[in-house]
């Protein structure tokens, strides 16, 4: 790579000077310590290529996935990015259990509190603090786990809906009133589309912390968030993969609260549905329609959503505040491909900046 | 009629950081070389002895060659692009004494 500069004499004798390529400092990555990146498991991503699409970039460059600090896919007519700049999961890297992990059979574990049913295929976990780790919970057409505890960790453990679960209550299911803090981290909660009475892959918890998870495939809501009081607990979800759900009829949110309070920290996610939510996906849903409140500081932001055609999701988001003094929402800084929606990008009544058009490279009207 | 191109063109700084303004100046000359031909002579040239004789001594003509080198100001070519063949090609820009060029890095 070089620069040559064309240089003529005064008598018009042509020549040129070349230069090598000019060096120009990376400033710090500002999304490094943001994005997940970070902590992220190694492996190839499960979609890994879900972004080199010709759709996401401008006009004449090739598709490609650019991140920070390139300019290949920005628009400047509008001052946005074809695509996100950061780190997004399951594109830029692996969510789910971390290499190494070797899985144990559910009924092999023999922790002080944690009971263990053999023929029920459930394991409850009444203990505080304990850590269910390298778990299969895949294993014989599937395990439930019962969360009754605070302070409960789920790491490196790989749940799959089966023929022992099919119709039963959420294969990751709570006390909904007294379980907090539950924490879920490298983990698959596949819900293989198996359909049923109650069928979200992950039910009835009281505000929980997700991280680098892969929750895909359930037939009703994939994160299912219940209980009742009126103490606000976070719901905290960063890093996580958010992908397919309903396909097998059922009226699949991607999140949903019930009748209790929150807190919603949502960041850096990625939503990919290729379509089928039977009655139409209400996306990442937190607001007061279900009797619960919404309160304090919420966030929603760096989110990736792919949405295929027929991916029938009514809208990605829904964030309504209660009312009172401090409780905020805000949705911003988003991209999405909304070839799949089919009403609007948002609702509710946080505030709506910044959120990007995959397909335009502008601004998505707020709501 | 030769030219010798004696140019070099560096840029301001060593590393820039983005945003920055990105100076690159040329310098030197070209050293323009002609060769002239010419005739010296016939010569007549008088020459006179000690007692006073006197005589003419003659040369006949020849032809001499001469070598003139002359250094020449370069300045950057309008009318030819400037070739930024970097992945990410930035758009430069001609100062007005067409001496450097700049750009945004």
């Amino acid at each position: 790579m070089t620069l040559t500069i064309p240089v003529i004499a005064a008598d018009g004798a042509p020549s040129t000077v070349t230069l090598p390529d000019p060096v120009v400092n990376s400033p710090a990555d500002p999304w490094a310590s943001l994005d997940g990146r970070a902590n992220a498991p190694a492996g190839t991503p499960q979609f890994a290529t879900l972004l080199n699409n010709p759709k996401y970039v401008p006009a004449g460059v090739a598709p490609g996935r650019y991140l920070w600090p390139s300019q290949a896919a920005f628009n400047p007519s509008t001052g946005k990015y074809y695509q996100p700049q950061f780190h997004v999961p399951g594109v830029d890297y692996a969510v789910g259990p971390r290499p190494g992990t070797v899985f144990k059979d559910p009924s092999a574990i023999s922790i002080p509190g944690v009971t263990v049913s053999a023929s029920g295929h459930k394991v409850t976990v009444g203990a505080a603090g304990a850590v269910i780790s390298g778990i299969d919970f895949s294993l014989d057409g599937g395990w439930q786990c019962i969360i009754s505890a605070a302070n409960v960790t789920i790491t490196d453990c790989n749940f799959m809906s089966g023929s022992n679960i099919s119709g039963m209550l959420s294969m990751l299911n709570g006390d909904n009133n007294s379980n907090t803090n539950l924490t879920v981290q490298y983990t698959v909660l596949n819900g293989a589309d198996v359909t049923g009475s109650q069928s979200s892959v992950v039910g009835n918890i009281r505000g929980a912390k997700f991280r680098y998870c892969l929750i895909e495939n359930s037939n009703q809501d994939l994160l299912d968030f219940g209980g009742s009081g009126s103490t606000a607990v976070p719901i905290d979800v960063q890093y996580c993969v958010f992908h397919n759900d309903g396909k097998a009829g059922g009226h699949a949110d991607w999140i949903q609260v019930g009748g209790a309070a929150y807190t919603i920290t949502l960041k850096f996610n990625l939503a990919y549905s290729v379509g089928g939510s039977g009655s139409g996906s209400q996306g990442w849903m937190v607001d007061t329609v279900n009797g619960g409140t919404v309160v304090g500081a919420n966030e929603m932001a760096y989110n990736t959503i792919v949405l295929g055609a027929g991916a029938n999701v009514n809208f990605c988001f829904s964030l309504t505040t209660s009312s009172g003094s401090g409780n905020t929402g805000s949705i911003h800084d988003n991209y999405a491909d909304l070839t799949g929606n089919n009403d609007a990008f948002a609702k509710g009544n946080a505030t709506k900046t910044n959120n990007v058009s995959m397909l335009t490279g502008a601004e998505i009207p707020g709501f | 009629m030769t030219d010798t191109f004696n140019v070099t063109a560096a840029y301001d700084k060593p590393s820039y950081n983005q945003g920055d303004t990105i100076t690159a100046t040329i310098s030197g000359d070209d050293v323009l070389t002609q060769t002239f031909q010419g005739q010296i002579g016939p010569l007549a040239i008088p020459v006179v002895s000690a007692d006073g004789a006197q005589e003419t001594v003659n040369l006949p003509a020849t032809t001499v060659t001469v070598t003139q080198a002359t250094p020449e100001s370069v300045v950057i070519d309008t009318t030819r692009p400037i070739v930024d063949s970097s992945p990410t090609p930035r758009t430069w820009t001609v100062s007005a004494n067409k001496l450097s060029i700049t750009a945004t890095a």
